[in-house]
């Protein structure tokens, strides 16, 4: 269902803090959008407002062009699923996802089939009969789907669905989930501090801080250009430099406290802050990198190590793989990828 | 080889643990001996006594006082009566405090604080107080009945309080605030969330109140029913006051077999076990209900 969800200046607050603060946005149909940020950042109130359970004190949400910023939560037709699934503990599975049905009048031989389907779409149709407290995190997680999917709403809404699971049940529903709301082809807003989450889920992402969009755009657009320093850090490792472009002989080049390296193409002149990602250095093996170092510390991570060098005056992060991993005090040579630097305003 | 078990040592951590284990134990048993010394000893002699005909004490062991209770119009009609005030209060606080609990867990407004002392002042009255604030308000001569008969010319509820809708009042004032701070912990417990989620999947207000509140609370409302229940049954305090000769309950009738001439200390044991077997047995099949559907709930 291709429903246009659009977010038009809200802005709450709650006493004396401002909650979110001029959110707009038009949510791509269809796909997911995922709502990403650190704890306070204001997404879960943003989600609230979309969903009808929070007013907004200021601006609108239209849905395919009408008004519902008043419209209760009820009547909006959105499907949620909460943090903490929220299931309901005096009924049983199937009871659960009927709810949805039942409020709406549906005759109970319908209500059940269409229950029956949605719990198979999540592969806990023999589970119908439990209790909620007899069934595990990862099953109440399902249930908590198949009951928000039951009624096929126009918009699923999903907070943070998979935080309380463990990282391998979390990673296997992730995928799961990613493939039925593709299936579904349905309007969904995902939101979430988990930055794998969303890189791995969401068609577009957007960046929350201080109850502010930071920046939006697919992941891929947002991970390799981060618009902030904000978004540079909170989205995975980021090495963050002091630089200076200015014309060379007729080139651009960027001055950075270890040495010159041309400049990306459309770079203004001027002051100017560059993000370079530890993935984008890489240990010169022949010795003829742009700068040399002194490993300060190696940390194992499994498929890879992460090194931390002193270079120029700077401490940078650098992966390295894990086939020979310098150890602290070895002697390196590093390359940046050119085309991987990120350059920022030097106001930001 | 084969140690006989007296020769195994017991390492000193043994001992520790087995004085860990008792040290609760030895903590009650003040309390544990008075409650013994205080209930133990004073039931069994008035089950006794109860067996015991009082015109004839000597003639052996007899259920005639038990048989007296059911028997005997008045006070079969005390036992009746007693227990469908009971039952009316119970029913009645429970729903009437369902809202202000409700107020006092999910709202701010000002005023709150003073509105729950209000609410709760009664808990600190004695029963008789309750009663004389009652022959106030609604005697025979009440602040109520003389406005009405002021504004109507008739003396409309004249004399009210001492008849079964004035004694349902009064026990209700005195119910309350059981009821009420026995609702407001068992909401303060209720997941917001799951009126939240409800109203996501398109439950109106009253559908999230009558198919997920509701039965959310159910284990509440049965134990403050059965507070209440309980206390009520065995409330004497009020019923003094309020009581007449033409109308009377259970406890009134314990007092005066005991007291008034001529006493039947035996029959008054006999209705004392009655009701108590009445309030126990009412309190424990309720609790242990709430009991199995706050398991259902969990």
């Amino acid at each position: 269902m291709n429903i246009l969800v659009e977010a038009d200046g809200l802005h709450k607050r709650y006493g004396k803090v401002v909650a979110v603060q001029n959110f707009s946005h038009r949510f791509a149909p269809g796909k997911i959008t995922a709502i990403l940020g650190p704890s306070g950042s204001g997404k879960s109130t943003t989600l609230a407002m979309i969903s009808g359970l929070a007013e907004p004190d200021r601006g609108c949400i239209r849905l395919d062009g009408t008004d519902i910023t008043r419209l209760p939560a009820e009547r909006r037709d959105f499907g949620l699923v909460f943090q903490n699934y929220s299931l309901f503990p005096h009924l049983n599975v199937l009871e659960n996802v009927e709810f949805g049905l039942r409020v709406r009048g549906v005759r109970k031989a319908e209500r059940r089939s269409r229950a029956f389907a949605s719990l198979e779409r999540v592969h806990i149709s023999h589970l119908a009969g439990r209790r909620i407290h007899q069934i595990s995190g990862g099953e109440q997680q399902r249930v908590a789907l198949a009951r928000a999917l039951v009624f096929n709403p126009r918009v699923l809404l999903l907070d943070e669905p998979l935080s309380a699971l463990d990282a391998k049940l979390r990673e296997i529903l992730r995928n799961e989930l990613g493939r039925l709301l593709r299936e579904l082809s349905i309007t969904a807003i995902y939101v979430t501090h988990d930055q794998v989450e969303a890189m791995s889920l969401a068609y577009e992402m957007i960046i929350m801080h201080g109850g502010r969009i930071e920046q939006s755009g697919t992941p891929l657009e947002v991970y390799t250009r981060p618009a902030t320093p904000f978004v540079a850090t909170f989205l995975g490792s980021a090495n963050l430099l002091e630089g200076e472009c200015l014309v060379v002989n007729g080139e651009t080049r960027l001055r950075l406290p270890f040495g010159e390296l041309p400049a990306p193409m459309g770079a203004q002149t001027g002051p100017c802050r560059v993000m370079v990602r530890p993935e984008d250095i890489v240990i010169a093996a022949d010795g003829d990198g742009q700068l040399h170092g002194e490993v300060t510390s190696s940390v194992f991570l499994g498929s890879q190590a992460r090194l931390t060098v002193s270079a120029g005056g700077c401490s940078l992060a650098v992966d390295a793989s894990n086939e020979a991993i310098p150890t602290p005090g070895a002697a390196v040579s590093l390359r940046v990828r050119e085309a991987k630097l990120c350059i920022m305003p030097k106001g930001e | 080889m084969n140690l006989p078990a007296s020769s195994i040592p017991i390492s000193s951590g043994g001992h520790a643990r087995e004085r860990r284990r008792l040290a609760p134990l030895l903590l009650c048993a003040p309390l544990l001996l008075l409650l013994l010394a205080l209930l133990v000893w004073p039931l069994t002699h008035l089950l006794w006594q109860s067996l015991l005909p009082t015109d004839a004490p000597d003639s052996g062991i007899t259920l005639r006082n038990y048989l007296e209770i059911f028997s005997v119009p008045r006070y079969r009609h005390a036992l009746v009566w007693s227990l469908e005030l009971s039952l009316a209060v119970a029913a009645g606080s429970t729903l009437i405090c369902l809202a202000p609990a409700w107020l006092f867990t999910r709202c701010q407004f000002r005023g709150k604080r003073l509105m729950r002392g209000i609410l709760t002042l009664p808990m600190t009255f004695a029963g008789m107080i309750v009663g004389f604030l009652m022959v106030i308000l609604l005697g025979r001569s009440g602040f109520i009945p003389q406005v009405l008969e002021r504004l109507t010319g008739q003396p409309l509820l004249s004399g009210i309080s001492y008849q079964f809708p004035g004694l349902i009042l009064a026990y209700l004032y005195f119910e309350i605030p059981r009821a009420t701070l026995t609702l407001e912990s068992a909401l303060r417990k209720l997941d917001g969330r799951l009126e939240q989620a409800a109203r996501s999947l398109g439950a109106t207000r009253w559908q999230t109140f009558s198919l997920v509140i509701l039965p959310t609370i159910c284990p509440a409302l049965i134990s403050a029913f059965a507070v209440t229940f309980s206390v009520s049954l065995g409330s004497f305090g009020v019923l003094l006051v309020l009581s007449i000769r033409r109308f009377t309950l259970l406890p009134l009738e314990i007092f005066t077999q005991y007291i008034a001439p001529p006493t039947d200390q035996g029959l008054a044991a006999a209705m004392s076990l009655t009701l108590l077997t009445v309030a126990f047995g009412a309190g424990f099949g309720l609790r242990r209900f709430a009991r199995s559907r706050e398991v259902a709930n969990a």
